[in-house]
């Protein structure tokens, strides 16, 4: 297993310096003209912004699905109804790697991805990748309809327009050149923005250039004023704060809010609230071969780096939506972590083996999951990171964050019922609290989950995805049931032309 | 020597620059921004006639004010305003100004551009402020040994004394104890992190300059029920940002502190002295601005296609001419009668050219046309700034009679004036008469529109660049013969010449224009409470026949100005 980051690896350079070298410059100015987070008046704490963080592999539940319908056939759903997770062991056998972090979680059975099944496009995966964050028909057999849940999300909880919308972290440090985007896409349909599958490159990307080594040898008056700009402002705070006892109150409101702003200000340039937001240190970053790690075989130790990379994005508000993307498991995993390093998947034998798992219990499936739970052990670390990182408000950063761990099927056979989701972060949104599974009372599509996600970050009455039924595109109903592959709830009674792709709001 | 920037001009409406090609839709903009009209009948703002005493034939207020108890005032603090920046700034290191210093926003109510409401500070402005003061610390070092001089010593003793006379005059007093000891502290870590003694005051003069002691002009409260003198630092920075724009001189500072400001006679006696000093010229310029609308006349805030002998010369002259104009008015003991009646100005080689007048080599005051010009109103400044990029605005000139020199109060106009305006079927090439004529036929305009166009109309000799013009380039004639009600009395005038002056002899113009130098002075709209200084103030006026010198010297021996009372 992958040796854990401690903070003390993923310690940067001074903060304050960060802050004020040339990518450092880049990132205040966004930051200092963005809708800076608003205190109450009269000084009370700031209010973090909300974040997104979406958490994508592939082949959905990747065991299962030959019991078309039937959740409990499965490796991936803890329960055939909505309860508790359970308090000790496994949450499932997909699921037992993230035991850690169960009480962090809610998992999700009831959700599919309808809109797939308005394409006549009978491959099994592309429908699902134009589709499944998109939430709208395609353009084309190759291309999708528009932007993913996570470009979209971005353009509403971003500061400003000079914040990126959305920054893909791919997991799997694969060679560069077989890396492709793809379910995440941005505007317009065109590929998302993603870094770089290296650390390395991918710090570089976001933070800018490292700080010299050593400071320069002589400081500039620019320099000097910039270095000093927050031990002043706090000092000056303080003026306003000592004159506003001294003055009526018309006066002293004045001198109050200019006190706030001046709070705000100094918060934005590196002040006294937001510690935690560091710049990753390169030289704590292990020199990867990035060419010997086509099948995964370093995923497990180069990941958390990008997992690192992605954390402090979110920290030092370069962006507010972020996904990590575990693009390997498209079919180059083997998960060798997983096995103490002799993995029995062959190399580019993923996707086969997954086909070969409908059968939950076969002895194929048995080694997917245990395969699978390097991707659990991944995201635990990512949970429990968000977890460690003190946020503007002075909350953990994953209490203001919403994670989405989803998949653009739900079965690997390419069945796209079922969609296996797990939020976690942002407990205040979650009403009946979490460590719990819930089994939705009804069925819901791809689209009603982001409407759901959006209303939680803040962003109500905004309907995400498509909004129709399933035969707006004149796909044949015949077609759309070969689709669908699925019997009982979610059979041909259900995947039907009249279906519509929104069936409203829902309860987790 | 830096020559100081203008002041930022700040005026009521700044939407009236949005490029308009022909008169139609520069009128119809005009329409809905008009501030509308007054719908009472004696047409006077609180505090005029409202108090104890009764209104006078002459319109003035015989207020009957306790000899017993002072005549203090309510005054917020506010902030610098951008024009009284950039002068301090030049005042106290005589370095251009930082253009991020953030200038005023919103609408002002006296049309003063100090009014508390309009220089608030906002998120983006903090930043802005810190922007400034670094501008302002970068440009030190190159001044340091003209500013301070010790500062060949480059020590920490030369440090303390910039505080104590830079720091005195920025703060308007002595620092305080702590407030010295914290940007020493400043000083020091620059020093002892190896910064040069120049760059080290130039990052305590950063923080300096965004401490509140400097942004602010704040006065201590008073106690419920009671009126405090002000303090004699207090007086003096009053004095120094009417008169000066500015802060105290080391003069005005140390008489202040040594407890010589503590009466009335001194007090005057001390305005005596800034109002001779050149530094006042700025005070009068931004009133007589402000209170005009004149806007400093830009070349691109007018249409070059239709005044293409519009150059930055020529702009450059009507403003200087405008501020010359006023000061020599002012200070030549000049009445407001024959301000707004007589016609004079001091001309350049370029407005030479432009009145059509022997040319001359220097600026040079001259008597123009009586038959065409009419004292301040006809000023290409004001003309120029109560008008649109290609036309004429009969609403805003007609307004800014109204509004300005009559102190009428205004109201909005109504929401569908836009739409009116546009549903009207206009001539081809339409006078402002005939738009006009159409305005005042729908009932829903009439009532307003009778009261603000007559005057209007009759500066439509006027272009948009102030310029005479005999018709119009379409070649109508223009009329500028009508009716002007101004409370029970109807004006009947025959051009500009005659209507200004009838309006220079009507009693409202001399108490409104006491009112404007006391809303200019203490920046904000006059309350009921005001009712004694305005009578008083009036009263200088007229007593001196209504010289502007008095006007501007009355206002410091009013108690309002010496005394302050509880929110």
């Amino acid at each position: 297993m992958a040796r854990r980051l401690t903070n003390r690896d993923a310690r940067g350079i001074d903060r304050r310096r960060f802050l004020m070298g040339a990518g450092g410059a880049a990132l205040a100015l966004p930051m200092l003209r963005a809708f800076a987070p608003r205190s109450a008046f009269g000084g009370g704490d700031l209010v973090a912004p909300k974040r997104i963080v979406i958490v994508h592999h592939f082949h959905g539940r990747m065991t299962g699905g030959a019991a078309a319908g039937n959740a409990v056939a499965d490796n991936w759903s803890p329960s055939g109804s909505t309860g508790p997770l359970p308090a000790t062991g496994d949450i499932s056998p997909l699921l037992a790697s993230i035991g850690d972090v169960r009480d962090r979680i809610v998992t999700i059975d009831g959700v599919d991805d309808l809109v797939r099944h308005m394409t006549g496009d009978a491959d099994g995966h592309r429908p699902a990748n134009l589709t499944a964050l998109t939430c709208v028909p395609p353009a084309t057999q190759y291309t999708p309809g528009g932007a993913s849940f996570d470009y979209e999300a971005g353009l509403l909880l971003r500061a400003s327009s000079s914040q990126r919308a959305s920054i893909v972290f791919p997991a799997s440090a694969s060679d560069p050149s077989r890396y492709t985007t793809y379910p995440f896409y941005g505007a317009n349909g065109t590929p998302g923005y993603a870094v770089s599958p290296s650390p390395l490159e991918a710090l570089v990307e976001v933070f800018g250039p490292p700080m010299p080594a050593e400071p320069p040898p002589t400081k500039t008056l620019r320099d000097r004023l910039s270095g000093r700009r927050a031990s002043i402002l706090d000092a000056v705070a303080g003026e306003y704060t000592s004159l506003s006892k001294k003055v009526g109150a018309e006066d002293r409101a004045q001198l109050e809010q200019h006190a706030e702003f001046i709070r705000t200000l100094e918060t934005h340039l590196g002040g006294s609230l937001n510690a935690d937001c560091m710049r990753p240190m390169e030289s704590a970053i292990p020199a990867f071969d990035m060419g010997s790690n086509s099948n995964g075989l370093l995923d497990a130790t180069i990941t958390p780096w990008q997992i690192e990379n992605l954390v402090m994005c979110l920290a030092c508000d370069v962006t507010r939506v972020a996904s990590l993307h575990f693009f390997q498991t498209d079919n180059h995993s083997t998960f060798p972590s997983a096995f103490d390093g002799a993995s029995p998947i062959p190399p580019e034998q993923l996707h086969t083996m997954i086909h070969e798992s409908d059968n939950p219990d076969s002895t194929t499936a048995q080694v997917i999951r245990q395969g699978f739970g390097e991707i659990g052990m991944l995201y635990t670390r990512l949970i429990q990171r968000l977890a460690e990182v003190t946020d503007v408000d002075g909350n953990p950063l994953l209490d203001n964050t919403l994670v989405i761990w989803l998949s653009e099927l739900g079965y690997g056979s390419h069945f796209n019922f079922n969609i296996p989701i797990v939020m976690a972060g942002l407990p205040s949104a979650f009403a009946e609290g979490q460590g719990r599974h819930v089994v939705l009372p009804k069925r819901h599509s791809m689209g009603d989950l982001f409407t759901k996600a959006l209303d939680m970050v803040g962003v109500p009455d905004h309907t995400f995805g498509y909004q129709g039924t399933i035969g707006d595109t004149g796909v044949s109903q015949g077609a759309i049931a070969a689709w669908a592959g699925y019997g009982g709830t979610t059979g041909e009674a259900f995947v039907n032309a009249n279906r519509p792709l929104h069936a409203g709001d829902f309860e987790i | 020597m830096h020559t100081p920037l203008p002041p930022a001009l700040f005026v009521v409406s700044d939407v009236i620059w949005t490029p308009v090609r022909t008169l139609r839709s520069a009128l119809a903009l005009t329409l809905s921004l008009a501030t509308g009209c007054y719908t009472g009948l004696d047409g006077r703002a609180s505090g005029d006639g409202d108090g104890d005493g009764e209104a006078g034939d002459d319109g003035s207020v015989a207020a009957s004010c306790d000899p017993d108890e002072p005549d203090a005032s309510f005054r917020v603090g506010r902030r610098l305003s951008r024009a009284e920046y950039e002068y301090v700034i030049v005042d106290l290191f005589d370095v251009v100004p930082s253009a991020k210093f953030p200038g005023p926003f919103g609408a002002s109510q006296t049309g003063y551009s100090t009014e508390p409401a309009v220089n608030v500070v906002g998120e983006v402005g903090v930043e802005d402020l810190m922007i400034a003061a670094e501008d302002i610390a970068l440009a030190l070092p190159d001044r340091i040994d003209a500013l301070l001089p010790c500062a060949s010593d480059g020590d920490r003793a030369c440090a303390q004394e910039y505080l104590a006379t830079i720091g005195r005059r920025a703060f308007r007093r002595t620092l305080t104890d702590s407030e010295r000891e914290m940007l020493l502290a400043t000083y020091e870590a620059e020093r002892a992190d190896e910064g040069t003694f120049p760059e080290a005051i130039a990052v305590m003069t950063a923080q300096m300059l965004q401490m509140p002691a400097f942004l602010y002009v704040m006065e201590a409260p008073a106690d419920d029920g009671e009126a405090r003198p002000l303090s004699g630092l207090e007086v003096a920075s009053r004095l120094s940002f009417y008169l000066w724009n500015s802060v105290p001189d080391d003069e005005l500072l140390g008489l202040a502190e040594n407890g010589d400001l503590d009466d009335a006679d001194a007090v005057y006696e001390a305005a005596q002295r800034m109002f001779d000093d050149p530094k006042a010229r700025r005070g009068f310029s931004r009133f007589f601005r402000e209170w005009t609308q004149a806007r400093e006349l830009e070349v691109t805030s007018k249409d070059t296609t239709l005044f293409p002998f519009l150059d930055e010369a020529l702009a450059d002259a009507i403003n200087d001419s405008f501020e010359r104009y006023v000061t020599d008015a002012v200070r030549s003991g000049t009445t407001l009668a024959d301000l707004l009646a007589e016609p004079k100005t001091i001309i350049n080689a370029p407005l030479a050219e432009f009145y059509g007048v022997d040319p001359v080599d220097d600026w040079t005051k001259i008597d123009l046309d009586p038959d065409r010009y009419a004292g301040l109103v006809t000023q290409p400044a004001v003309m120029a700034g109560l008008a649109h990029a290609t036309e004429t605005s009969y609403v805003l000139r007609g307004r800014f009679i109204r509004q300005r020199l009559l102190c009428e109060p205004a109201l909005p106009p109504p929401g569908n004036a836009m739409t009116a305006f546009n549903e009207l079927d206009k001539p081809e090439d339409p006078t402002a008469r005939e738009l006009s004529d159409l305005v005042l036929a729908r009932g829903d305009c009439f009532g307003c529109h009778q009261l603000i166009d007559p005057a209007g109309l009759a500066l439509e000799h006027f272009d948009a660049i102030g310029r005479y013009r005999s018709e119009y380039p379409s070649g109508k004639s223009i009329e500028t013969t009508d009716v002007m009600s101004v409370d029970d009395d109807e004006l009947e005038f025959d051009g500009p010449i005659d209507l200004m002056a009838q309006i220079a002899l009507l009693p409202q113009v001399q108490n409104c224009f006491a009112r404007q130098v006391f809303r200019y002075e203490a920046s904000r709209m006059e309350t009921d409470d005001d009712a004694c200084a305005i009578a008083q103030l009036s009263a200088t006026f007229t007593e001196s026949e209504g010289r502007l010198d008095e006007a501007f010297l009355a206002v410091v021996r009013t108690e309002a100005f010496m005394y302050r009372r509880a929110d």
